[in-house]
């Protein structure tokens, strides 16, 4: 494990914070392996509210006073969603591009179907309403230079300071408030983008009013595909002031409370950086990476290799895998709102399927009920918080079922109202079908279920693994309440539904190590069909590795890591040549010494390619090229597991038991009289069939008739299928 | 000037010494030179007037729309609100600052003439919460009377609560309830309505809460305020004694039985705060 370096002496706590749609999820954990857990509305208006809030709420947890929590408080790890919203909410600077002559419209043509990226299924099929988005980036604060380089990156047409300052002028002119830069092949040869930012800053040097950020593409992401790259490093343009803002006022908040340590963000790559060594672009979709980054945790915990990690949270649906105990998946040119990137994101899916999800009937389609992709978010909520909402959700069905207990709401803390969630339900829903409340809530259930478990298949199967191989890993403050219903679609036998799940992104935070991916596009041909030779100068390989490793090294340096500290991973994506799609292939070695090595690599590809394609098609006469370089570099995590604690026996306690209650299971049987356990109160080894209820403070497990219940010696719940 | 007492109750942070909070418009607007009507209608000789109080009685918070009339009127409102901003601005860095407003189930008594009624006007006192919210204040405060006082703590009294909660939740703000006029009976139950914090001023008959069902009550929220009868000092040094012995270990502060009104011996509140002062627990 890491060991103690200059900057990082210690402390008692690693604080994570997630913060999602509807609630801002806390996940304390100590030295000693103890944790504690909160969760507080998201206060979209300023997120540092409930962020502070939460803080002050686990401080109260550890009888301590903030100043007292936080000065003893060793890391923050942060997924925010500040640079997402401000993407969402268009509240970024004017910048302008500066790009190559002639390629000025790159961004609006945009690959041909950018018209559909980040739209769902459902909206993408609907193409006489399609609207393309407005662009970060106006038209007419797009200019172009002349300037060429080719492929190799030799330059055939110079750039020259004239046509620079004069394309400048025109931008400052129009307003811009920053810019970027992306030309053609700078992924190989950045001089022409250097050339000019250090014509910008000679203009508007530092201490100038009009001084400007100048944003290069072949810093951000020198990667081929100029789309992808030029769209990477707009997106960090546009978010990285208001991120930087907003971090700032939080960090000050922090400081002033008494945390004395930098605030550490959660990255989509899947590693935590300080904030101020983080790339605005690498935050977004931050929180679903680091719960799957927990799932891994935990599996190895639990002894589970494949595992699907699930979310269900107010607002979304999130889903990941595990494969072999590692994540594997990586999104292939992530969306980041509407546009097209090319960061080295971890997949995972989203769909809007959460407990705030709208219930509406689609007059189109008959009448049927729908479910989102609309959330009443965190404000005004479900009906049933009584703030407002006028529109049924799942958390309102889910209440008319009585699954929940509506006193019992995050502690008892926030009364639900039934009467107006049964209401709401047969105002919209069941009046206009005709059919019981009790029914109409019964069926928007089962549909968000159905919803959610075909998602889940989709994400298992298409990536050729069996469904019912997989664990299915329950999470999110509605994750424990609807595991049994989507659980069923993928014909999982075991579920798990960890303790901690209601916060299981913030204490995915926790977990994750300090880690940056460094990646650049460089073709080099491994193995030629022709002569059957393996590529022998192996300087151009090495050079590149050479290059990322430095990069690396000099990043983790500044973090306050020793080189003794640093792991090294190098990953190539590779093809045949004249194929289009990559595959991944990890490198055992980060420097090659001989064709040997070479081999083994295009032997590991092949490998691969056939494992996932199948034999037959793998197709070495087009000879095998690697296109991209990636290089991870990481600190272990200094994350405590928790130890094993002891078995009871299979009954529980007494004590456990609160008073049963009528729950409407099916249509068929109406309400039925349930059992109610305080999961609190019940202790591992500990096991009841369905149907039942669990309850905590923070979420609710349903047992469903057909299940059961056992809690291991980590206080997880297990599900099981026909275990009774 | 520090508000560190009134954040140590806010905090649930118990402390030897305990703040102190009462209010006092009607003796502002004498501190102020100007009758109280005339200064209800000025926001920044409001702000200005109660900030001053403050100053000269060394209190710890203000507590601003103390008066019953403010909710009923949409202009007293809006000036109580702006005025209230005001002081947040201004003072917030050295009082504590209390936006108080009736309270939703003695707002249904006085317009509509049945606290059972709250849910009529649940959607303009959510509106007033939620303008209150917004500019931030330390707590909000509901002054109620007989409407909760002398009724059972039921569903109705549990959801009216729960609603403005809910909203006040989202903006991190507390909530309280100053409540005049009640049983003594119903003070464990006030419990039930989740609010964290629950001063007391007067029961039915003038007199003080009981000891035994404040250090109850104290013990199943997050904080209460003790009275203190600022018509009789002596008897009121007598009672903060009590207090902090009664109710040691507790998170309390001090606030008065009533508000003080215009004709009020500030050198004889100037003296009791002082001794106030040095009662520690």
């Amino acid at each position: 494990m890491a060991q103690a370096s200059k900057n990082h002496d210690g402390g008692k706590y690693t604080v994570g914070v997630d913060v999602g749609g509807t609630f801002t999820d806390f996940f304390c954990s100590h030295n000693d392996g103890r944790s504690q857990s909160c969760k507080t509305p998201t206060t979209h208006y300023d997120l540092s509210v409930g962020f502070m809030k939460g803080m002050s709420l686990l401080a109260r947890q550890n009888d301590q006073t903030i100043a007292a929590f936080l000065a003893r408080v060793a890391s923050v790890r942060y997924s925010t969603t500040v640079g997402t919203n401000a993407l969402i909410e268009r509240s970024g600077p004017k910048l302008g591009l500066i790009t190559t002559a002639g390629f000025e419209d790159t961004i609006f043509i945009g690959r041909g179907r950018s018209w559909a990226d980040g739209l769902g299924w459902q909206e993408g099929r609907d193409q006489a309403r399609i609207q393309k988005p407005e662009p970060l980036i106006r038209p007419d604060m797009v200019v172009g230079v002349r300037q060429r380089m080719d492929y190799s990156g030799k330059i055939i047409s110079p750039l020259r300071k004239e046509d620079v300052l004069a394309k400048l002028q025109e931008l400052v002119d129009k307003g811009a408030q920053g810019f970027v830069v992306s030309l053609l092949w700078s992924f190989i040869n950045p001089e022409h983008e250097r050339l000019i930012k250090e014509i910008i800053e000679q203009e508007y040097p530092e201490d100038y009013l009009g001084a400007m950020p100048v944003i290069l593409s072949s810093d951000i992401s020198p990667k081929s595909g100029e789309y992808a790259r030029t769209m990477t490093t707009i997106v960090n343009g546009y978010i990285h002031g208001v991120m930087a803002e907003g971090l700032n006022k939080l960090g000050n908040e922090l400081r002033d409370g008494g945390f004395r340590k930098p605030l550490t963000l959660v990255h989509n790559t899947g590693g935590t950086k300080k904030a101020s060594r983080t790339r605005a672009v690498l935050t977004h979709n931050a929180g679903p990476v680091a719960g799957l980054h927990g799932s891994a945790v935990l599996g190895n915990l639990t002894g589970d290799e494949n595992i699907v990690f699930t979310d269900m949270g107010g607002t979304s649906f999130d889903i990941g895998l595990i494969e072999d105990g590692e994540i594997k998946a990586h999104d292939f040119l992530p969306v980041i709102d509407r546009w097209r990137t090319n960061i080295p994101a971890i997949e995972v899916k989203s769909i809007g399927a959460g407990g705030g999800s709208i219930a509406w009937l689609n007059g189109l389609m008959g009448n049927a009920i729908e479910i989102g992709p609309q959330s009443a978010g965190s404000m005004p909520g479900p009906v049933c918080y009584d703030q407002g909402g006028t529109e049924p959700t799942v958390s309102d069905a889910d209440l008319v079922l009585g699954l929940y207990n509506p006193e019992n709401y995050l502690g008892g803390e926030m009364l639900l109202d039934e009467d107006l969630a049964r209401k709401a339900i047969q105002e919209k829903i069941a009046g206009p079908l005709g059919i019981t409340p009790e029914e109409a809530a019964y069926r928007i259930r089962r549909l968000v279920d159905a919803r959610m478990g075909q998602q889940v298949f989709n994400e298992v199967a298409l990536k050729g693994h069996d469904p019912r191989t997989f664990v299915v890993l329950a999470c999110g403050g509605a994750g424990g309440a609807h595991a049994c219903g989507f659980g069923a679609f993928i014909g999982a036998k075991k579920i798990i539904a960890p303790h901690q799940s209601s916060v299981f992104g913030a204490y995915g935070a926790s977990t994750m190590p300090i880690k940056e991916i460094w990646d650049k596009s460089y073709s080099l041909k491994l193995f030629r069909w022709v002569d059957q030779s393996y590529l022998s100068e192996l300087e151009g390989f090495n050079n590149i590795v050479a290059e990322l490793k430095d990069l690396a090294t000099r990043d983790l340096r500044l973090e306050g890591y020793c080189e003794d500290q640093m792991h090294f991973k190098l990953e190539l994506n590779m093809r045949y040549g004249s194929q289009y799609n990559m595959t991944k292939v990890h490198a055992s070695r980060l420097s090659l010494e001989s064709t040997e090595d070479v081999k083994k690599i295009c032997d590991n590809f092949t490998r691969l390619y056939g494992e996932i394609y199948s034999p037959e098609a793998t197709f070495p006469a087009g000879g095998i090229n690697v296109e991209d370089f990636s290089l991870t570099a990481s600190v272990a995590s200094t994350f405590k597991l928790p130890v094993a604690l002891d078995m009871a026996g299979a009954e529980p306690d007494s004590a456990a038991k609160r008073d049963s209650r009528p729950i409407y299971w099916s249509p068929q049987k109406g309400f039925e009289d349930t059992p109610v356990y305080d999961y609190g109160q019940l202790l591992p080894g500990n096991k009841i069939s369905g149907p039942a209820i669990l309850e905590l403070p923070e979420t609710t497990y349903v047992v469903e008739p057909g299940w059961g219940f056992t809690m291991d010696a980590f206080r997880n719940c297990i599900m099981e299928q026909g275990v009774k | 000037m520090s508000r560190e007492k009134l954040d140590n109750f806010l905090n649930q942070q118990v402390m030897p010494d305990k703040a102190l909070l009462t209010m006092f418009e009607p003796l502002a607007a004498r501190v102020g030179a100007m009758e109280y009507e005339d200064m209800v209608l000025a926001q920044a000789l409001w702000a200005a007037n109660l900030a001053k109080t403050g100053r000269l009685l060394d209190m710890d918070a203000l507590v601003l729309g103390f008066a019953p009339e403010i909710c009923s009127e949409q202009e007293k409102f809006s000036v109580a609100l702006a005025a209230f901003d005001r002081l947040v601005q201004t003072e917030q860095g050295c009082f504590g600052c209390i936006a108080n407003m009736t309270g939703p189930l003695s707002l249904a008594a006085d317009i509509l003439g049945d606290a059972a009624r709250v849910s009529d006007l649940k959607q303009k006192t959510v509106e007033m919460v939620e303008a209150f919210c917004k500019t931030r204040p330390d707590i909000l405060l509901f002054r109620e009377g007989a409407a909760l006082g002398q009724a059972k703590i039921g569903m109705v009294q549990r959801k009216a609560y729960n609603t403005l909660k809910n909203m006040a939740t989202y903006y991190s703000v507390p909530l309280g309830i100053y409540l005049e006029n009640y049983d003594p009976a119903i003070i464990p139950d006030l419990a039930k309505l989740k609010l964290p914090f629950i001063f007391f001023g007067a029961d039915q008959t003038g007199g003080l809460p009981p000891l035994e069902a404040l250090k109850d009550l104290a013990g199943n929220i997050k904080g209460i305020g003790a009275p203190l009868d600022f018509d009789n000092p002596a008897e009121s040094r007598a009672q903060a004694r009590t207090y902090v012995r009664a109710l040691s270990g507790l998170n309390i502060l001090f606030t008065s039985l009533k508000e003080l009104d215009v004709n009020t011996d500030l050198e004889a509140i100037l003296a009791l705060v002082s001794d106030l002062r040095r009662i520690r627990s």
